[in-house]
């Protein structure tokens, strides 16, 4: 083995992704910006952004795992991802996802109506937020979807 | 000695109840085969998380958030307790109210009062019939829909409790699954989240140790992930619970099952043995009355 290859875990609280995986290289987008570690990164811990998280296994493949949200721990030996939630390429329900984008645009259009007559009470308040988040989700979701039907 | 048709009886009973009891076996069998899944799959998540927080708490004592800190003017604790709403699940229950109990005396021999956040109905019974402690709240019979959700709100108020400084800890008492006959009674404290340990030992400032750069600000983030890592703790108590509890269900079920065909078995005989008798009693009658007959 040589030292240029780390373990990758990707786990979520109903799923063991990946776990101990050998790779070379992962990618993520942290609230920060996006980043790259390689193997010997100094430790380093983000939280990440609804969307992509790529890594190159030892043969040099290039995949993909979907996380929306989560917490991304980088150790010179090893990346551990705490995920909200994460899903292969596969995995991914397109219609589920376009379910809970519409529905979460209608919540938001309805609160900036509500908004817009001065209505909005700290509850709905709470519930655009919610419904943000979901929203971010789910474009993060058909984003992936698209972009590794692009890449195949 | 029971006549026949009590006997009869009796076995048509015990029949009825094997029945439920295998039934109720195989319910419990089935439930257990989720959650434990489940228990198992979120096990491996709660630990990798447990192990980052206690990482990054120890290294960032500096960055004093309140939820690290433990406030020692307090004289109290809360015991958040597990136990289920239904019975008829061996000694699950009881194992769980001793602990909790014998919990509640050690800290009294240290002067602290506990105070109770009892889930499921059977604790609830229990503590509050008898009035050991002071339950300051509880949830009953929703063991079964208790979902991530309810961890994190269950959490929050839990903080919050903590943040008021009311208590000088927060320890939870649940049945941890280790196999399908091995459930242990754990203890694990809840908050003050991480050792104590910054007290004794050299302060470590972010920079020196071992550089763990954290973005965005290290306060920040931990704000974010403690509460996180607690709801976690709360809900990996709770699967453990509910699997516990599912297994010794199905153990206890299966026990019954035993001893309703040990007495069916036994029943049996006596309904046979009975049965002759009173053949040969009948038999006896007819042979004397014959023999009477005869002259």
């Amino acid at each position: 083995m040589s030292d240029k290859q780390f373990k990758l875990t990707v786990v979520s609280p109903d799923k063991n992704l990946l776990v101990d995986i050998p790779v070379s290289a992962v990618g993520a987008r942290g609230t920060e910006g996006d980043f790259t570690a390689m193997p010997g990164h100094i430790p380093f811990l983000t939280d990440l952004k609804p969307g992509e998280l790529w890594y190159r296994t030892n043969e040099g493949a290039h995949k993909m795992v979907s996380v929306s949200g989560g917490f991304i721990e980088v150790l010179p030996q090893k990346v551990t991802v705490l995920a909200d939630s994460c899903e292969l390429p596969g995995e991914i329900d397109e219609e589920r996802a376009n379910r809970a984008k519409q529905r979460a645009e209608i919540k938001i259009k309805r609160a900036h109506e509500l908004a817009a007559k001065g209505l909005l009470t700290t509850s709905d308040e709470a519930e655009l937020r919610r419904a943000e988040i979901k929203l971010n989700r789910a474009m993060a979701r058909l984003k992936f979807i698209d972009k590794y039907r692009s890449r195949r | 000695m029971a006549s026949l048709k009590d006997i009869k009886r009796h076995i048509v009973a015990v029949k009825q109840t094997q029945k439920l009891t295998k039934a109720m076996n195989m319910v419990a069998a089935a439930k257990l085969r989720s959650t434990q899944n489940r228990t198992e799959r979120f096990r491996f998540y709660a630990q990798e998380h447990y192990r980052l927080i206690t990482e990054i708490g120890r290294r960032a004592t500096e960055v004093g958030t309140p939820l690290l800190a433990d406030c020692p003017e307090a004289k109290k604790v809360l015991i958040m307790t597990f136990t289920s709403d239904r019975g008829l699940c061996g000694s699950y229950n009881t194992n769980v109210i001793s602990k909790t109990l014998s919990q509640i005396r050690s800290f009294r021999d240290q002067g602290l009062a506990s105070d109770l956040y009892v889930v499921g109905r059977k604790g609830y019974d229990y503590f509050n019939r008898y009035r050991l402690a002071n339950i300051v709240e509880s949830i009953v019979g929703e063991t079964g829909v208790f979902d991530y959700d309810k961890a994190r709100e269950v959490t929050n108020k839990l903080i919050e409790y903590y943040r008021d400084g009311q208590y000088q800890e927060i320890i939870l008492c649940y049945t941890a699954f280790k196999s399908l006959t091995r459930h242990v009674v754990t203890v694990e404290r809840f908050l003050p989240l991480v050792e104590d340990t910054h007290h004794h030992h050299e302060m470590v400032s972010f920079e020196e140790s071992q550089n763990y750069t954290i973005e965005p600000k290290p306060r920040e983030l931990l704000n974010r992930l403690i509460p996180r890592s607690l709801s976690i703790m709360v809900y990996r108590a709770l699967l453990e619970s509910v699997t516990s509890e599912n297994a010794a269900r199905m153990q206890a079920m299966d026990n019954a099952s035993k001893s309703c065909k040990d007495i069916i078995t036994n029943l049996t005989m006596a309904f046979n043995k009975a049965r002759q008798a009173a053949v040969t009693n009948e038999l006896l009658d007819i042979v004397n009355g014959a023999e009477a007959l005869r002259g």
